[in-house]
């Protein structure tokens, strides 16, 4: 593991209205890694992201990417830092044809277009399903091909870390595969993954390092094959015994 | 590039601006023919309205505002400050797009219905402005005495020869609108209408992209709003009303929400409409008002929609005769 994280957030707070959703988060995240956030709904998983991605401001706390405080920042700016992220529930544009959101996704570059093209058609290698519906409108997709939509769009910012909210969400067992298996591919692109999952035991298994979130606090984290054998993680989040 | 790698979108689009240049001689009516000039500078508009309300999704009801301030800029110029033809002109584009800016900014945390009513409210200030600031704007009595064009030695102070400058104006704005929708920017405002929260997740920036649909309508209605005047040689506050801001706003969904040739379509023919049925007497609005709403709920994608229906249609029935001649 490098000396020093990609990201590191440090004692994050974060509030809707006068709800607070998290009360002091930290974690790291090293360049390569694949590190996934476990807990159920309303555990400060999507807010912590959100905080990342400046769409939410931190009421407290620091976040730093590749050494530089992303705190107050505004979105376009975080993502052309070379920070992606694929919402929750995917999010593609509907109206918009498969090769349009991906060219959404590289809005932010400011890049000549042949190397916009290039990245295009790296995507395009990685999910051979997209450059056959290219011209298809997104709305038309699967649900499984909306989430590789969703995720081709992220990388087209070539991002240094992407964030992924909920990947397998809604999705048959089968796709759910085919996408965590995306995020390997991704990995191997050289592409750091922080990922949020509602299922558990899929996500460990592709990570190296996880946290477990309960009531916006981060209650426990340690390797994945550690989290995997952790008893209190088998019986609440794995529903083992 | 040859006609045949055009979309059937351009191919319309060139129809249209045809079968507008074809039809002037065609009508004999001298009084019709003014009422299709007025339709090609509503065409304008609504190209213009296409921007913010049609790609962007932004429910604009200020755009007789748009219009009015176009119209007035242009007429003040020539008028009270003796500025030449095309740079009155220049200032109506600009006091417009200044005027997008300035609604842009306020109204970007307003959404859906409270976005439309506070342009509404907007296009009510303007409208009494232009009502109540009489050493400015004349008042009631409005602005008179205004030119038509002049290129060179090209004169355009007679009908014709003004309908068909008026008829390459809209052709070229409605290229450059083309132009503009094919750029990453006309994506970008059809995925901020898609989903705006997702458009700003991937690093798109709604609001700038919102001030900037706005300031191309106001572009776009700025000249609109100096043709107008220039058409009528005068003008009066009385007709930038609310009414017609609705009324610009339904050519564009009669003609079918998003898309550029039925923005045109609906221009003209909404124009025309009134005309038409005005044999119906105290009928008419109510004839009207049945009409605009058949095509909105039988076809919400508008004429456009209509229009790619009967060709599709067309083409198929071609096909088959085609077939039975070969079996045969």
């Amino acid at each position: 593991m490098g000396a020093e994280p990609l990201l590191k957030l440090t004692d994050v707070k974060s509030c809707y209205g006068n709800i607070q959703a998290l009360h002091g988060i930290s974690l790291e995240v090293y360049p390569n890694e694949v590190v996934c956030l476990i807990g159920s709904n309303g555990a400060g998983k999507t807010t912590t992201l959100m905080n990342i991605m400046g769409v939410v401001r931190p009421t407290c706390g620091e976040i730093v990417f590749a050494g530089k405080r992303l705190n107050g920042l505004a979105t376009p700016r975080i993502v052309s830092m070379g920070i992606s992220c694929v919402p929750e529930g995917r999010r593609i544009f509907p109206a918009l044809t498969v090769e349009e959101n991906l060219q959404m996704g590289a809005y932010t570059q400011r890049g000549a277009t042949s190397e916009i093209e290039e990245t295009m058609s790296w995507v395009y290698e990685l999910f051979p399903i997209l450059k056959e519906r290219r011209t298809q409108m997104g709305g038309t997709l699967s649900g499984g091909q909306q989430q590789m939509l969703a995720v081709g769009r992220g990388l087209m910012a070539r991002p240094r870390i992407m964030l992924l909210d909920e990947p397998s969400l809604g999705l048959a067992p089968l796709l759910v595969e085919q996408v965590l298996g995306a995020v390997t591919r991704i990995k191997q692109e050289g592409v750091t993954v922080l990922l949020v999952e509602q299922n558990a035991l899929a996500a460990l298994e592709i990570s190296e390092r996880g946290y477990v979130l309960e009531n916006g606090n981060v209650v426990l984290t340690d390797k994945a094959s550690a989290l995997i054998d952790n008893e209190t993680v088998r019986k609440s989040y794995l529903g083992q015994e | 590039m040859g006609i045949r790698s055009l979309s059937m979108k351009d191919k319309t689009l060139i129809g249209i601006i045809l079968v507008l240049a074809a039809l002037y001689p065609l009508i004999t009516n001298s009084y019709m023919k003014f009422v299709l000039m007025t339709g090609i500078v509503n065409a304008l508009l609504v190209v213009g309205l296409h921007f913010i309300f049609g790609l962007t999704g932004q429910l604009h009801m200020a755009m007789a505002a748009f219009w009015g301030v176009g119209s007035y800029a242009f007429a003040l110029a020539v008028t009270r400050l003796s500025w030449p033809y095309w740079l009155g002109v220049f200032a109506a584009i600009v006091a417009v797009g200044l005027l997008g800016l300035l609604l842009g900014f306020p109204t970007l945390r307003l959404k859906g219905f409270y976005l439309a009513i506070t342009t509404i409210g907007f296009g009510e200030i303007v409208r009494l402005i232009l009502l109540n600031w009489a050493p400015v704007t004349g008042g009631v009595f409005g602005v008179a005495g205004l030119p038509r064009p002049t290129i060179g030695p090209l004169q355009f102070g007679k009908n014709q020869p003004f309908y068909y400058l008026l008829l390459a104006i809209l052709a070229l704005l409605t290229l450059a609108a083309r132009m503009i929708e094919h750029s990453k920017y006309g994506a970008a405002f059809r995925a901020v209408h898609d989903d705006e929260l997702a458009a700003e997740a991937v690093g798109l920036d709604p609001t700038r992209l919102k001030i900037l649909a706005f300031v191309l309508c106001g572009v776009y209605a700025g000249i609109g709003g100096a043709m107008y005047a220039s058409l009528m040689q005068y003008i009066s506050p009385e007709v930038y009303t609310l009414e017609r801001s609705q009324m610009l706003a339904m050519m564009l969904v009669i003609g079918g929400m998003g898309s550029l040739p039925g923005a045109i379509m609906g221009s003209v023919l909404l124009t025309f409409l009134p005309e038409v049925l005005r044999f119906l007497q105290q009928w008419y609005l109510a004839v009207y008002g049945a009409i605009v709403i058949v095509i909105i709920v039988y076809r919400p994608t508008g004429l456009w929609g209509i229009w790619v229906r009967a060709t599709e249609w067309i083409a198929t029935l071609l096909k088959r005769r085609g077939d039975t001649r070969g079996a045969a």
